[in-house]
């Protein structure tokens, strides 16, 4: 709660520097769908932190998800919002192409390149964790080395929450992780989120942030309270080179 | 004010009795708009100005946007729907030729206050095409050529649902009531309910089916007017509803090119607010605004109340009240408030006649023919309110 407080004044006092940007992974809008919250928390969230983006891939996946379970009229409002992040995420790689002067191909390849190398790391420590999922931090880690973009990723899973949120206190990846729960619990938004997460085998991520859960404790305690220790709020200012991933790998 | 003199509730059966006693056949001066309205009441020069505007769509065929903003209670929606009545239609008729005047058709929507996003398009859009849909069943002109409409639109869904009708005939119960047609797959389906023959695929198949009862209206009228009330609701709603909401309208006014007139009405206070809920591709298309304004000359005030005594309640506004009281009323009224909406005008014309009425309950001087708001009656108030 303190983070996303932070942030919303991080990027209303700052928004002429480093502009925030908000990438939600697929299950992030599956959940908030499911749980029967209004899509009005979208543009709230748009409006406080910044623009959201998604790459055009997820959005397919999350129509393909989320047709059957809402109203036609409900599924054309997320069609256009859908589509709206599909085109933030275009412009900003538009942008970019043409403040470096490279073809948007070369740019969209670059960011694929991050990705492999993400995805290479990640592997080694959860086998359920997809190229698409480190599609999210090689966007965010290509955007922050980049531009002026600070990305935050929005994840419910697991795995996000727990290797991707550590490799990116490590790397810097990206600005801060946050998770739909802290969403919904920030902004009051009525959601029936506890009975809708038990559909997904993911209830235990519940479990998982609490420290003093006995589950798999002994794997990421330390290092929790090492975080914890270092710095309260999970922001990471320096980005890590190249040098560092290959230091990881070896 | 001691607590006997407080104002009474305008619903009240108290309330119903002094106008009655009083001889006014209507409140005169009603909290709500009332929902027929056959004269105008409020602000002239905004009567002047919807003329004006207005006069172009006599003019011209072609479709035009126009936008009512406003205060809260400054008459929009009495200004609907005094466009929508009857005398709407005339609202020219004894300026202009009869080769000018045309065959107008109104409908007004009020959409429901939205709940959840969606709803707020969904009920826009069902509004429109129930009214639209309604007037066709109620004419039976209009029925005949729906009868036949649907053998000339290519091959679609919605040529389906709109044989789907015509194959149903229209009854008239034995309790006087008609057809609705609800049961209807095909009026299910333009009216984007659940049935068997499909959904509205996206905002382009809402705006054909708009724009084919609009063309079945242009067949009898010359133009069709769509006033949408309350869209303020607009702001609250998420973003992606506003751009559908934009792409409708824009749809509409693109396909229908001419005989069409949107009007929206909006309660803010600046126009800037308003332009926050439309697009651009909207905004330009834009024919004119009006604004309607809060009354600030006392000439105006007194104008309104004798307007509203007189075509509302019904009688010689001079037997109820006298020319000074009012005089005097409205420039109290304006001391205290500077400038004022027509609805604290009412608010306040209504805790003046209980007031009024209970001091003559009190003075045991009640009789109906010779009961009048007179000079005295209205010093011994102003000492009351003091």
């Amino acid at each position: 709660m303190i983070c996303i407080q932070y942030m919303i004044k991080l990027y209303n006092s700052e928004k002429t520097m480093r502009k925030q940007l908000m990438i939600p992974d697929e299950n992030f809008f599956i959940i908030l769908n499911n749980s029967e919250c209004d899509i009005k928390l979208l543009d709230y969230l748009e409006n406080d932190m910044g623009h959201i983006i998604i790459p055009e891939i997820f959005s397919e996946n999350i129509k393909k998800s989320i047709k059957s379970n809402i109203s036609t009229q409900l599924f054309r409002l997320w069609e256009i919002n859908l589509k709206r992040y599909c085109e933030n995420y275009y412009k900003i790689i538009n942008e970019i192409s043409i403040e470096k002067e490279v073809s948007y191909t070369n740019t969209c390849q670059s960011i694929f390149e991050n990705t492999d190398l993400i995805y290479r790391i990640t592997k080694q420590f959860s086998n359920s964790f997809s190229k698409n999922d480190a599609f999210l931090y090689g966007i965010s880690y290509y955007l922050r080395n980049n531009t002026d973009y600070e990305p935050i990723i929005i994840s419910d899973d697991s795995h996000h929450n727990l290797y991707g949120h550590f490799l990116s206190a490590y790397f810097g990846f990206n600005l801060i992780q946050l998770s739909l729960y802290e969403i919904l619990k920030f902004y009051d938004f009525d959601a029936t989120i506890i009975n809708k997460y038990s559909r997904y085998k993911g209830i235990g991520d519940f479990v998982k942030y609490n420290i003093t859960s006995t589950l798999k404790r002994n794997q990421y305690e330390p290092e929790m309270i090492k975080l914890f220790q270092s710095c309260l709020l999970p922001i990471h200012p320096k980005i890590k080179t190249k040098e560092d991933y290959d230091k990881l790998i070896k | 004010m001691s607590e006997k003199y407080m104002n009474l509730d305008p619903y009240s059966k108290e309330y119903e009795e002094i106008l009655t006693s009083l001889g006014l056949k209507n409140d005169p001066f009603p909290t709500v708009p009332p929902s027929e309205v056959n004269y105008w009441a409020d602000n002239k020069t905004v009567l002047n100005q919807i003329k004006e505007k207005l006069l172009d769509s006599l003019l011209f065929a072609s479709s035009n946007i126009y936008i009512f903003w406003g205060r809260i209670g400054v008459g929009k929606t009495f200004a609907a729907n005094y466009l929508c009545g009857s005398q709407g239609i005339n609202l020219f008729a004894k300026e202009l030729p009869d080769s000018l005047l045309k065959k107008q058709f109104s409908i007004k929507v009020r959409p429901s206050i939205p709940r959840k996003s969606g709803e707020l398009l969904t009920s826009i859009y069902k509004g429109i095409v129930t009214d639209l849909f309604n007037n066709i069943l109620k004419d039976k002109e209009l029925y005949k050529i729906l009868k036949t409409y649907y053998k000339n639109l290519p091959d679609s869904p919605i040529k389906k649902s709109f044989y789907e009708i015509s194959k149903e005939t229209r009854k008239k119960h034995l309790d006087g009531s008609e057809s609705t047609f609800i049961e209807n797959e095909g009026f299910k389906y333009i009216t984007d309910e659940k049935n068997k023959m499909g959904k509205l695929r996206d905002i382009n198949d809402m705006g054909d089916v708009i724009y084919n009862l609009i063309a079945i209206h242009l067949e009898k009228y010359d133009r069709v007017s769509i006033i949408i009330d309350e869209l303020e609701n607009l702001s609250r709603s998420a973003i992606a509803e506003r751009y559908q909401f934009n792409d409708l309208i824009k749809y509409m006014y693109e396909k229908i090119e001419i005989g069409l007139n949107i009007i929206f009405i909006y309660t803010f206070e600046t126009y800037s607010e308003v332009e926050t809920t439309l697009q651009p591709a909207v905004l330009s298309r834009i024919k004119d605004k009006i604004e309607f304004d809060l009354v600030k000359d006392e000439s105006d005030l007194i104008e309104y109340i004798y307007d509203c005594i007189q075509k509302r309640g019904e009688i010689n506004p001079y037997t109820f009240i006298e020319k000074e009281v009012i005089q005097k009323f409205s420039k109290k009224l304006l001391d205290n408030f500077k400038q004022i909406s027509f609805r604290e005008i009412n608010r306040e014309m209504h805790k003046f006649i209980s007031i009024c009425y209970r001091i003559r309950i009190e003075q045991r001087e009640f009789d109906i023919k010779i009961l009048k708001i007179s000079n005295d009656l209205y010093s011994i108030y102003d000492k009351i309110i003091q």
